[in-house]
């Protein structure tokens, strides 16, 4: 597997996914992808074919961002630590130029983690339920109940939004 | 609000997020400058550290689990308990209340056993007890 070639084909995917696993957070994303690259690159972590590539990267993308995020709420434990502190993961970054991108980023921000990753991987990914189980790490069903979930409560917040913004016209 | 909805908002975000992605050769070159940069330790270094935080952890169990109080002398010693008629094997027990033994043995031959002795507090005569049912019975 050229996984060069793979990782250049899928670089605008996984800098969406890492930017969803970081929260929105730039920095953090550009960080996790780096790092997640070199794992894969020099067979830290090993793809044993028993999902697509794209499966398993986006796996070990979101396993660096977890990585990370653990790393970080242990540095602000310890006490007399010389890290500066890391951003807060929770900001996103104010980049975002379309309304109806900044109120799905809002309403994607009100749901569970899980439920962000399910239907950011099945409508941004193009990956199936079953996929996205593969790179959640969590059972099918499991998956299937987040996605069924997430979106009907994303609706309900998306309509919300829109009929706010109706009111206020 | 249905999925075709969701479907054009989400490929509006991934479009926006494309145009702020940086380009795949920086981010690479990037990584790898980062990982010369910062040598991360050899394989056995790493296992080795391991090693060593296991060996103390065991270690430190291992103390922790032989550290207590001395061993207790046993409130009755093994001659008192046979004294007593306590000390008997299953078999032994079984043998006294007539159940046959795979070798076709029963109670009467092995009368000779010495049982309980009769009269000590706190015991019960067990043989003595069975074949007063048994002649009821």
């Amino acid at each position: 597997m050229d996984w060069g070639t793979e990782l250049a084909r899928s670089h605008d995917a996984s800098f969406g996914w890492a930017l969803r696993c970081c929260a929105g957070n730039r920095a953090e994303a550009d960080e996790v992808l780096q790092t997640a690259y070199l794992k894969v690159l020099d067979g830290r972590a090993r793809f044993s074919g028993r999902s697509a590539p794209r499966t398993f990267l986006f796996g070990v993308i979101r396993r660096t961002a977890l990585e990370r995020y653990r790393r970080g709420q242990l540095a602000r434990l310890l006490p007399g630590r010389l890290t500066p502190p890391e951003p807060d993961r929770n900001q996103h970054e104010v980049a975002v130029q379309h309304e109806t991108t900044a109120s799905l980023l809002r309403a994607l921000g009100a749901l569970g983690r899980r439920q962000q990753e399910v239907l950011h991987l099945v409508f941004y990914e193009d990956l199936t339920v079953e996929a996205a189980a593969g790179v959640m790490g969590v059972s099918v069903g499991t998956a299937r109940t987040h996605y069924a979930r997430g979106k009907k409560r994303l609706r309900e917040l998306l309509a919300a939004e829109t009929a706010g913004d109706g009111e206020t016209r | 609000m249905n999925d075709d909805d969701l479907r054009h908002r989400f490929a509006r975000l991934r479009r926006e997020d494309a145009a702020r992605a940086e380009p795949f050769e920086r981010v690479l070159g990037r990584a790898r400058a980062r990982a010369a940069a910062t040598r991360e330790p050899a394989g056995w270094v790493r296992r080795g550290r391991w090693a060593v935080a296991a060996a103390v952890a065991v270690a430190a169990i291992s103390l922790w689990t032989l550290r207590g109080e001395p061993a207790r002398e046993p409130d009755f010693d093994a001659s008192t308990l046979q004294a007593l008629g306590r000390l008997r094997t299953p078999t032994d027990a079984l043998l006294d209340i007539g159940v046959p033994t795979p070798r076709g043995l029963r109670a009467p031959e092995l009368l000779r056993i010495p049982g309980p002795p009769s009269g000590v507090p706190g015991t019960v005569p067990l043989r003595e007890s069975l074949s007063h049912r048994r002649t009821l019975s």
